[in-house]
């Protein structure tokens, strides 16, 4: 629960975050009998605004908590809270993006970011303009009509994080976005996506693999532990903004990427 | 057939055409001509391999009964095809759509197209005389396939992330279905039409051959008994040119239905991606 300082002014007073996750767990049936544990009891708070990232090994059910904070599972205990509102089903105002893509190779960028306003039926005209204006912040003016397959991966991803930005949603939920692109086009994304959210202030729950992407674009950092899921520690990440690649040399980035990989070795996920 | 499409410069892309297939014109012609000596062998009776003229004067001598067969063939092949697309779709789409009716269907069509064709003739036959609506039903039987697996692979093929996203999104079933799986399936349902409406070719042919009147197959048998080699090698030539044609006609009606990107395949495969 802290300032960010780009940020719109908001009311301290707030005693509730925006994003409460209750006791959640969440258990599959894998296979036919095999009942395989997700979530086990995850708890935790995020404040409006915050860009907030998930560490964590493969499997331990990052993902899963995206989805049922997305409104797109049921979860088999406890509930996520988003602005004093339990979810029960799919809500208005979630962005999402994926590992992949999942452009619409017969739209053109343009029309890709603006999936989401056909869905929901709003006047098209008008988002026309926001919808130029952020493929113009990711570096994209000029390629509004660009087929997908015209682009490169980066590109095709900056379009999918325009599309997930277009309804001006109150909560971004990101999966392994960068996980396609090379590591040079990655870190750029990266530092493309905070100036987005800095321009467009949205609260943001990024899952990623990689403890130094944790570590550089985040407010906060939930470290997952290997199956089943929970959270081993909640750390502030104090480095100061706005972030760049000279963020990196910075002696906090790596002291907090240190204490990230020793919670990861404690847990036996390291060896 | 692509080169030729646009017309401002169509002469200097048929020589470019000719310039790039040199070899394989090259190869027709010399078999052709091998073709055409071996036809015109005094020890080759004209009815084992009649010569390549011989089979073009037979027909250039008569050509109205095979212009009228021709014209049968087609319609039972086209109305065939058309009810395998209007039933298909729809077939497949159900079948994606629910697990009961994939259940109840599903082994219903494997064992239909397990059925040798021929063997379903006769009881067409009885069932819709001797007329066009035999072999109508016949083409549609053998068409409806792989059709119908066509859309379903096609629509199987979108990743389940797009399904979430777009419920994310608050979108229904039916907008997942009209601005995301079936447009996406399009290129793959496409390809059952091609296989598709040649084995209605196929279907219509062997209807024809067992009870009929008129259409290619009636033709071809009345060729035959009357030792009519070079029609009966002028009516398979035929036979097999409609079938080009019919082809290549989807593929056109393809390049001008489907927007750019998507005459190859809809999702492509990104490096590193679904790792």
């Amino acid at each position: 629960m802290k300032l960010v300082p780009a940020g719109p002014a908001r009311s301290p007073s707030t005693s509730r975050a925006f994003v409460e996750i209750e006791e959640l767990s969440m258990e599959y049936e894998a296979q036919p009998g095999t009942r395989l544990l997700a979530l086990d009891q995850v708890g935790c708070a995020i404040a409006e605004s915050d860009f907030c990232t998930i560490v964590g090994p493969s499997g331990c059910g990052k993902s899963t908590l995206l989805m049922l904070t997305a409104g797109l599972y049921q979860p088999s205990a406890g509930q996520v809270v988003i602005g004093g509102a339990p979810v029960t089903g799919p809500w208005d105002g979630v962005g999402m993006v994926f590992q992949r893509d999942l452009l619409l190779e017969w739209r053109t960028a343009l029309d890709n970011v603006l999936l989401p306003i056909e869905i929901k039926k709003l006047p098209r005209p008008q988002y026309e303009d926001r919808a130029r204006s952020l493929l113009r912040l990711v570096g994209l003016a000029g390629f509004e009509n660009a087929f997908p397959e015209q682009l490169s991966v980066g590109m095709r991803q900056r379009v999918a994080i325009c599309r997930a930005l277009i309804h001006d949603p109150r909560l971004l939920l990101m999966d392994e976005p960068f996980a396609a692109v090379d590591p040079l086009t990655r870190e750029k994304l990266g530092l493309d996506l905070l100036r987005l959210t800095r321009e467009h202030p949205t609260t943001v729950l990024f899952v990623t693999h990689s403890v130094e992407e944790a570590v550089l674009l985040s407010d906060e950092v939930l470290v997952f532990g290997p199956r089943p899921g929970r959270i081993l520690r909640r750390l502030d990440n104090e480095l100061p903004k706005p972030r760049s690649l000279a963020s990196r040399s910075d002696a906090r980035f790596h002291r907090l990427v240190d204490e990230i990989r020793a919670e990861f070795q404690a847990a036996g996920v390291l060896s | 057939m692509k080169t030729l499409l646009p017309g401002s410069r169509s002469r200097r892309d048929a020589r470019g055409f000719f310039r790039r297939n040199a070899a394989v014109l090259l190869i027709y012609a010399l078999l052709l001509g091998a073709w055409a000596a071996a036809g015109s062998l005094p020890s080759l009776p004209a009815f084992v391999l009649p010569s390549p003229q011989a089979i073009l004067q037979r027909v250039a001598r008569d050509p109205v009964p095979l212009i009228f067969h021709s014209l049968v063939t087609l319609q039972e092949v086209v109305l065939g095809f058309l009810l395998a697309v209007l039933l298909g779709i729809p077939l497949g789409v159900l079948i994606v759509w629910s697990r009961l009716l994939e259940r109840l269907f599903y082994p219903v069509l494997v064992a239909l197209q397990a059925i040798p064709k021929v063997a379903l003739a006769p009881i067409l036959v009885i069932w819709f005389g001797f007329g066009p609506t035999s072999k109508i039903t016949l083409a549609f039987v053998t068409a409806l396939f792989p059709i119908v697996i066509d859309t379903v692979v096609g629509m199987s093929q979108t990743p389940p992330e797009m399904i979430h996203l777009m419920r994310s999104l608050g979108a229904s079933g039916l907008q997942i279905f009209t601005k995301v799986r079936l447009i996406a399936a399009a290129p793959q349902i496409f390809g059952g039409f091609k296989i598709g409406i040649t084995l209605a070719m196929v279907g219509a042919v062997v209807g024809e051959f067992i009870a009929a009147n008129k259409g290619l197959g009636y033709y071809l048998l009345i060729a035959n008994n009357a030792f009519d080699a070079p029609l009966l090698f002028g009516i398979v030539i035929l036979l097999s040119l409609l079938s080009v044609a019919l082809f290549y006609s989807i593929e056109l009606l393809e390049m001008l239905v489907l927007p750019r990107p998507l005459r190859r395949s809809a999702w492509k495969v990104q490096p590193g991606a679904g790792a």
